[in-house]
C-alpha cells in the first residue's frame, strides 16, 4: 500500500505553511492530519497560495456542492467530507462512479444556512444557492465568485488574466429520492482556464490537493477580517453621521448608498 | 433553545457552557459562546466538570458510536455528526424514530483506524473497538481496570470511579439487531453521578431538548467579545423564516434577547 505524506511547498505570510499530498481523499485527509491540517485548502486559500506563486498546480478543494433533484444547487464551505469516516462515504461512491449522497435532511440544513446568510456580503457568506443549474461562467463581480474566491477574487482574475472562470455544475438527474447529492468542487490550473468543476468524480484517485497549516496570524486575525458585511454596516452608520455633522444631510440620501458600495468595490480590489 | 449558559470554571480557569435543545441548538449555543469543533465536551472533559465541582448534570458528548450488525460497537472521538448540518441529520433521524446511517465503508475506515491505534494506550486512541461483552441485556458493564473505560474516560478514569464511588458503570451498547448493509451511527449520553453515570449508546433523542456542555479552552480576552448571533441565524436555528415586515422586527429581537440569545448585528 502506497505511503502518502504531506508535502510542504511554501509559506504565504499571514495565511501560513502550503503542504500537497496527491492520494485518495481519504488518504490524503491522513496525510495532512498528520502535519495538523484538518481539511483541504479552500477555493479562496488555493488562490491565494497561486497569487503568491506557491502554486500553480490543479487542486481538490474543502468546497461541497450539495443539490436535490429539482432544485439549484448550493455551495457550502463546511463540506462533510473533510471529516475522516465521512472522506470513506465519498471515495467509496466516487469508486462506485456515483455521486456521494447524504439524507435530505443535509440539503435542508445547508439551504437554511444560506437563506439565513442572504443579507451578508458573499465573501461572509457560508453558503450559496447557484444563480443557476447547468453550466456557467463566473465574472469577478458575481456574488458566486465573491463567495468562492473571498477577498481575493479581483487579485485572482487580474493575476491570471481572466476574463471569465467557466463553472461546470453538479448533475443532480439520479440524485435518489430523498437523498441529496454532496460532492467536492475541483479547481483547475491557472494555465487551464481556473476552471471550476462541481461534478467531478475522482476522490478514489491519486490527484493532487493543497492544505494550509495556519499560522498563530492567520488563524487569529483570518484573511478576511474585518468582515465585508462589518465594513458595509459600519459604513451605513458613519456615513449619514459624518454628511450630518457637516450639515449635508441630504446628501447622504442621494450618494450615501454609492458610495458605500463604491467603499466596498475598493476593498474588493485592494 | 440556543442561548449557551455559564456554569463556571474548571480548576484551570477555562469556562464551562451548558446548552440546551436540540443537538443542532446545542451545537449553536455553545459555538456562540466560542466554544471550537466539536463543542460538546467529550467524555473525559465531562468527567473533569463534574471531579472539578462545576456541575454534575447529564450531559450529550461529542464522541460518535458505530455499528454494524454482528460486529462490536466503535467508539470515534472525531464524530462526523458535530457541526450544523450533519447534526440536522442525526436530529432528523431521531425525530422519526431511527439512528442515523452511514454506508457500510464507514464502520470499515473506523475498524481500520481502531486496529492501528490497538498498541496505543487506550487512553491515547481516537478510535476505539469496544472491548467488553455486552450481558443479556446488551449493557457492558464497566469497571476501572477495562480497556473501555479507559478510552472514554481517559486520565480521569480512576479518579473518577473513586470520586463517585462506582464500583461500575453501566454502557448501553447499540442494540444487537442493527439493519444489514449500513452502518448505525449514534452518540453518546453521560447519565448523572448520582444515578451511576451511565454511558448511554442507545438514546434517540437528539431532536428534543437536552443538555450538552462545552469547555470553552481559552479565556476570551476583552477585544474578543463572546459572537453571539444575528437574527437571520437565530430565525434559522428556530426553523423560522426571516421574512418578516420590518416592524415585526423589533418585537421579535425582544422576544429572543427574553430567551437569552445575545443578538450582535442588525438584521
Amino acid at each position: 500500500m502506497a505511503n502518502y505524506e504531506a508535502k510542504q511547498i511554501g509559506k504565504v505570510k499571514g495565511l501560513g505553511t502550503a503542504y500537497e499530498v496527491s492520494a485518495p481523499l481519504d488518504k490524503q485527509i491522513e496525510a495532512f492530519n498528520d502535519v495538523g491540517i484538518v481539511s483541504l485548502a479552500s477555493p479562496e486559500e488555493e488562490a491565494i497560495l497561486r497569487i503568491a506563486g506557491v502554486s500553480n498546480k490543479y487542486s481538490r478543494t474543502s468546497m461541497a456542492p450539495v443539490g436535490v433533484k429539482g432544485e439549484k444547487p448550493i455551495l457550502y464551505r463546511v463540506s462533510p467530507f473533510m471529516n475522516p469516516a465521512m472522506t470513506r462515504v465519498a471515495v467509496g461512491a466516487h469508486g462506485s462512479g456515483k455521486y456521494p449522497s447524504l439524507d435530505r435532511d443535509f440539503y435542508e440544513a445547508v439551504e437554511g444556512i444560506a437563506k439565513a446568510d442572504e443579507g451578508l456580503e458573499p465573501e461572509d457568506r457560508r453558503a450559496i444557492v447557484l444563480q443557476s443549474s447547468d453550466n456557467f461562467d463566473l465574472s469577478p463581480e458575481m456574488e458566486e465568485a465573491r463567495f468562492i474566491f473571498g477577498n481575493s477574487t479581483a487579485k485572482y482574475f487580474d493575476k491570471f488574466s481572466h476574463k471569465v472562470i467557466p463553472f461546470y455544475n453538479l448533475p443532480l438527474e439520479d440524485t435518489p429520492k430523498g437523498k441529496c447529492a454532496v460532492n467536492y468542487l475541483w479547481f483547475d490550473g491557472p494555465q487551464d482556464g481556473s476552471v471550476l468543476d462541481a461534478g467531478d468524480g475522482d476522490l478514489d484517485d491519486d490527484v493532487r490537493a493543497s492544505g494550509v497549516l495556519r499560522s498563530a496570524v492567520g488563524a487569529s486575525s483570518g484573511i478576511s477580517n474585518p468582515t465585508l458585511t462589518q465594513i458595509r454596516k459600519a459604513n451605513l452608520e458613519a456615513i449619514p453621521r459624518v454628511f450630518e455633522q457637516e450639515g449635508l444631510s441630504r446628501l447622504s440620501d442621494l450618494v450615501g448608498d454609492s458610495l458605500n458600495r463604491e467603499l466596498l468595490e475598493t476593498l474588493r480590489k485592494k | 433553545m440556543a442561548g449557551a449558559k455559564l456554569m463556571g470554571n474548571l480548576k484551570d480557569g477555562r469556562e464551562v457552557y451548558e446548552a440546551r435543545g436540540n443537538l443542532c441548538s446545542n451545537i449553536f449555543g455553545l459555538s456562540g459562546r466560542g466554544v471550537s469543533a466539536p463543542y460538546l465536551a467529550t467524555p473525559e472533559q465531562v468527567a473533569l466538570i463534574r471531579l472539578d465541582g462545576v456541575h454534575n448534570n447529564w450531559s450529550r458528548t461529542s464522541y460518535a458510536l458505530a455499528k454494524i450488525k454482528g460486529k462490536s460497537t466503535i467508539i470515534t472521538a472525531d464524530s462526523p455528526y458535530m457541526n450544523k448540518t450533519m447534526a440536522r441529520v442525526a436530529v432528523e433521524a431521531h425525530r422519526s424514530g431511527k439512528y442515523p446511517t452511514l454506508p457500510l465503508v464507514v464502520y470499515e475506515f473506523l475498524e481500520d483506524i481502531a486496529r492501528k491505534q490497538s498498541s496505543l494506550s487506550p487512553e491515547e486512541r481516537s478510535v476505539h473497538i469496544m472491548q467488553g461483552k455486552p450481558n443479556s441485556e446488551w449493557t457492558i458493564v464497566l469497571t476501572p481496570e477495562m480497556e473501555d473505560s479507559k478510552f472514554l474516560l481517559k486520565r480521569f478514569n480512576d479518579q473518577y470511579f473513586k470520586k463517585f464511588d462506582h464500583s461500575s458503570i453501566n454502557f448501553y451498547d447499540l442494540p444487537k439487531n442493527v439493519s444489514k448493509g449500513e452502518t448505525t451511527m449514534n452518540y453518546l449520553w453521560f447519565n448523572l453521578p448520582q444515578d451511576g453515570s451511565d454511558l448511554s449508546a442507545r438514546g434517540r433523542d437528539l431532536g428534543g431538548g437536552g443538555r450538552a456542555s462545552g469547555v470553552l479552552d481559552e479565556s476570551r480576552s476583552d477585544d474578543a467579545p463572546e459572537k453571539g448571533f444575528s437574527l437571520g441565524e437565530i430565525l434559522d436555528d428556530e426553523g423560522l423564516t426571516s421574512d418578516f415586515a420590518p416592524n415585526q422586527i423589533k418585537k421579535i429581537r425582544d422576544t429572543f434577547e427574553q430567551k437569552g440569545y445575545k443578538i450582535t448585528r442588525k438584521h
